[in-house]
């Protein structure tokens, strides 16, 4: 898997962004990728034998070429996997209903009511209703008073997939975005758990994006959640996201870490190893100090939740100590 | 019904002085503290069931018959004060008397003598306190640090907290620290406190304009921005963040958003609310407690916010999960070791207790030979229960609150001579109890009948055979 | 004359129970610290001199003043040996 981010810019300003540290890299004169960059990415795709084109953003919708760089893509019949908050434009919509539904999945993001005002709410629904089956609904959990149960009746409105993808919003590593802390896991576990018995009722799953930990759920919990479509990698593994200047990096949260371009030779394989070398150290620990004796995570089993959140646990030692010249020796 | 759980100690009382009823307009809260039990009856039942409690042969309906079946029961434990050879149920230590702060409301005036503890006497007493933790195989050893402001003698707190753990380490048993604390230590304490303080009580009246006006330093600059930092440090720390807010009459109003901030900004595990305390200091500073019922409504209104961030909200003479004789250290046998050496079981300044004609130091600590208990001031400190206040005999919230602050809180002596704290602190557990129940509507209706709230508050009595509810 | 040690930099470190856990994020190397190392580690982040460092770990670890000086020298050494630490040049 490698994400494409083809555009810089976005027209709303989610307080969890997790792309806040990339998009001020990057962001300046040139926001929208190019098409000779674009296709430079779709020959690593070729190459390392990815027959999908995940494109992101910022608004990956919001290039002013955005159908153009759908078309490329399809030339290499790659699938189109969009990642969007549905506030698109005409022909951007027009072209992903252009394609057949087995060949176009939109992930639309949905933000919680306080921070999505109606319109929004309206013309997002309306992109919705429009893909159809070529959409499914995301949410970020990014404060732990968020309501979801919205989310089933938007899904009933559209007739999207009866799907919904979960996030956990995380820390970028300067932190300035909104995100979970790990003590308030469990409280969200148990909302998550609330929600999924009402989707059920509906027959709607969930998924889960990277992130959590086996630890914030139960047994009982996650039983039913199995039970009821849902799988849970507790992974975080290097994403490999590349932005519209080929740099790639690990993932949004881990912006700047291992930072490498893109070369004629790159496949995701190489970059993958270049990530795990570069945070190995990190992952001896994990997002709780239990975690570094955690069987679970001593087995491979769990991952110790997001790198990012890990990472934010280290600290600097920048102590200078004077001793006596005899003893120093 | 609601069930919670268990409590420690048992004796035989007579049902009727367990069983409490607290009318609700046309309802009737009948609750059973030491068994754990709540029930909502209408007024007309109340008489069958205090017949049912007094032994008569009444018939009930078939959902109240569980109900009076186990509330006639002697309740299967009755919180009895400390008796026996001290040991102690966790140490505190009063690293320092002193305090960078020169908050508005606050009597800690300089106090002659010994202000911080040396680091030396802080080991002592970590040895003494996990020798006797070996001695009796104590599972779960506890070090509490206060002030003054403690980290004002880090280096007092520093020695306890890693030498405890290695003494726990070596005995085998869980060691917890907490410390309430200002807040205002550097980034790298900050880091510390966070890294091997298990609960930081964190006093934090709210925004700038607040906090800096209620708890300014002592050049008068403001505090709030090394507070701020450091509540952020601390909501990604192991540690368990509380928060503690003095509340006064200008920001009573204002608790819900207060709640809202502190949630969304600080991600604490706890909010706690108290009012004001009044002293000389505070009204030199026009600084005035609450009104009871704002308060109590405007606590309600934060619980309610807070619950949905998942942070428990905190009012110490309301917590229904604890069945005490002694709303604080005092009398539960938590020996408290001042810098000087002395060994009380209060953490407030002798002179407080002496204004009202106490002395709640129970012993010395000495270097070479461990600590040296006066065994009657051992049984003067224990003596200061609920079982020894006549003004809580009757009321509910009896076994939560126990009477709370034994030197601040001056209780009346005629029952139902509550005071604004008793009917803060009777208005939040009935609070937390109806929430158990998922009934606070009803209190929100009470709150609406200005003649219904006073006769629910000030009844001389709770008890169920002594209650007067008109019919 | 003093001469001291200071952090090699790009060191960082976390706190896992009584363990800590020490990158070097630029020679991708690391370390775990347990028992004293570690509570002597934990002292020297939150920024004593040296004479008070040794007085603390004197305190905490039951030594009388000069084992502790010759405890935290032979740990300073190590830290110094592995690569951890480095001196500090010569100051008066």
């Amino acid at each position: 898997m490698t994400n494409l981010a083809i555009s810089t810019v976005c027209n709303l300003n989610c307080p969890y962004c997790f792309a806040g540290d990339h998009m001020g890299e990057v962001g300046g004169e040139q926001p929208y990728i190019s098409r000779e960059t674009f296709a430079q990415q779709l020959d690593y795709l070729d190459r390392s034998g990815i027959d999908e084109a995940r494109l992101l953003g910022g608004e990956p919708t919001l290039h002013p070429e955005f159908p153009a760089l759908v078309a490329m893509a399809r030339q290499r019949n790659k699938r189109i996997v969009v990642f969007s908050n549905g506030l698109m434009r005409p022909a951007a919509l027009d072209c992903l209903m252009a394609l057949p539904e087995t060949h176009c999945h939109v992930m639309l993001n949905i933000n919680a009511p306080a921070l999505n005002p109606a319109p929004v709410l309206t013309r997002q629904k309306a992109t919705l209703k429009r893909l159809g089956q070529r959409a499914m609904v995301g949410f970020n959990i990014y404060q732990p008073n968020i309501g979801m149960d919205f989310l089933l009746d938007v899904i009933d409105e559209t007739a999207c997939q009866r799907r919904v993808r979960l996030g956990m919003a995380q820390p970028c590593l300067s932190g300035e975005n909104d995100s979970i802390r790990p003590h308030q896991y469990r409280f969200i576990a148990e909302k998550i758990v609330a929600f999924a018995r009402k989707a059920a009722a509906r027959q709607i799953t969930l998924e889960f994006d990277c992130g959590f930990v086996r630890c914030m759920f139960t047994d009982d919990e996650l039983a039913f959640l199995e039970a009821n479509g849902s799988t849970i990698g507790w992974h975080c593994n290097p994403i490999l996201d590349i932005d519209a200047h080929n740099q790639v990096i690990h993932c949004y949260p881990l912006t700047g870490v291992g930072a490498i371009n893109l070369d004629a030779t790159s496949t995701a394989t190489t970059l993958r190893a270049h990530f795990s070398e570069q945070v190995a150290m990190y992952r001896q620990a994990g997002i709780f100090p239990e975690c570094i004796n955690c069987p679970l995570k001593q087995r491979g089993e769990c991952t110790g939740g997001c790198l990012a959140v890990t990472m934010r646990r280290f600290r600097h030692s920048d102590f200078a100590i004077q001793v006596a010249e005899q003893e120093a020796q | 019904m609601l069930r919670l759980h268990d409590t420690p100690q048992a004796a035989a009382i007579d049902a009727a002085a367990h069983v409490f009823a607290v009318p609700l307009r046309t309802r009737v809260l009948i609750y059973a503290p030491l068994h754990n039990s709540a029930a909502i009856i209408d007024r007309a039942g109340l008489d069958p069931l205090r017949q049912h409690l007094a032994g008569g042969d009444i018939s009930l309906p078939a959902a109240l018959a569980d109900f009076a079946t186990l509330i006639a029961t002697p309740p299967p434990a009755v919180p009895g004060p400390k008796s026996g050879p001290l040991i102690p149920s966790a140490l505190g230590i009063l690293s320092t008397r002193a305090c960078n702060l020169a908050c508005r409301y606050c009597g800690f005036l300089p106090e002659t003598g010994q202000q911080h503890m040396p680091p030396s006497l802080a080991r002592d007493a970590v040895n003494w306190y996990m020798d006797t933790v070996a001695t009796h195989d104590i599972a779960h050893a506890e070090i509490h640090f206060f002030g003054g402001e403690p980290f004002c003698a880090e280096d007092v707190v520093e020695v306890a907290v890693h030498l405890g753990r290695r003494r726990a380490t070596e005995i085998g048993c869980s060691l917890r620290f907490e410390v309430a604390t200002n807040g205002t230590f550097s980034e790298a304490r900050c880091h510390w406190v966070a890294d091997n303080i298990d609960t930081v009580i964190l006093s934090f009246d709210g925004t700038p304009d607040i906090h800096n006006k209620h708890r300014p330093r002592r050049d008068l600059s403001g505090s709030y921005d090394a507070v701020h930092r450091n509540a952020l440090i601390l909501a990604e720390g192991n540690a368990a963040l509380s928060i503690r807010a003095c509340i006064t009459d200008e920001t009573v109003t204002k608790m819900p958003e207060l709640a809202a901030w502190f949630c969304e900004t600080f991600h604490p595990e706890a909010i706690g609310f108290e009012t004001l305390q009044p002293t000389q200091w505070s009204q030199a500073a026009d600084l005035h407690p609450p009104d009871a019922l704002a308060f109590a409504r405007n606590f309600m209104r934060a619980a309610e916010i807070c619950a949905e961030y998942g942070v428990q909200t905190a009012y110490a003479a309301s917590n229904i999960s604890a069945k005490q004789v002694t709303f604080c250290p005092v009398g539960k046998d938590f020996v408290i070791i001042a810098p000087d050496g002395t060994l009380s079981a209060c953490y407030l300044r002798r002179y407080e207790w002496e204004a009202k004609n106490m002395d709640l130091a129970f012993g010395r600590f000495d270097a070479r030979t461990g600590a040296h208990f006066d065994l009657d001031h051992v049984a003067f400190a224990r003596s200061l229960n609920v079982h020894n206040k006549p003004l809580c005999d009757g009321c509910f919230n009896k076994w939560h609150c126990a009477g709370g602050c034994h030197v601040n809180h001056s209780l009346g002596t005629q029952p139902g001579d509550y005071d604004r704290l008793c009917v803060q602190s009777r208005l939040i557990t009935l609070y937390n109890i109806l929430k158990a129940l998922d009934q606070v509507a009803l209190l929100e209706d009470v709150f609406d009948d200005a003649a219904a709230l006073q006769r629910m508050l000030l009844q001389p009595s709770d008890r169920i055979d002594r209650v007067e509810v008109p019919l | 004359m003093k001469a001291g040690y200071c952090c090699i930099g790009g060191i960082l470190w976390v706190k896992n129970g009584d363990t800590l856990l020490l990158v070097d994020d630029t020679q991708r190397r690391s370390w775990t610290l347990r028992g004293d190392e570690a509570i002597a580690w934990e002292l020297l982040c939150t920024g004593y001199r040296y004479e008070k460092l040794v007085r603390q770990l004197s305190l905490i670890l039951a030594l009388d003043e000069t084992a502790a000086r010759e405890h935290l020298q032979a740990m300073l050494h190590t830290w110094h040996q592995k690569g951890i630490l480095q001196q500090n040049g010569a100051g008066s």
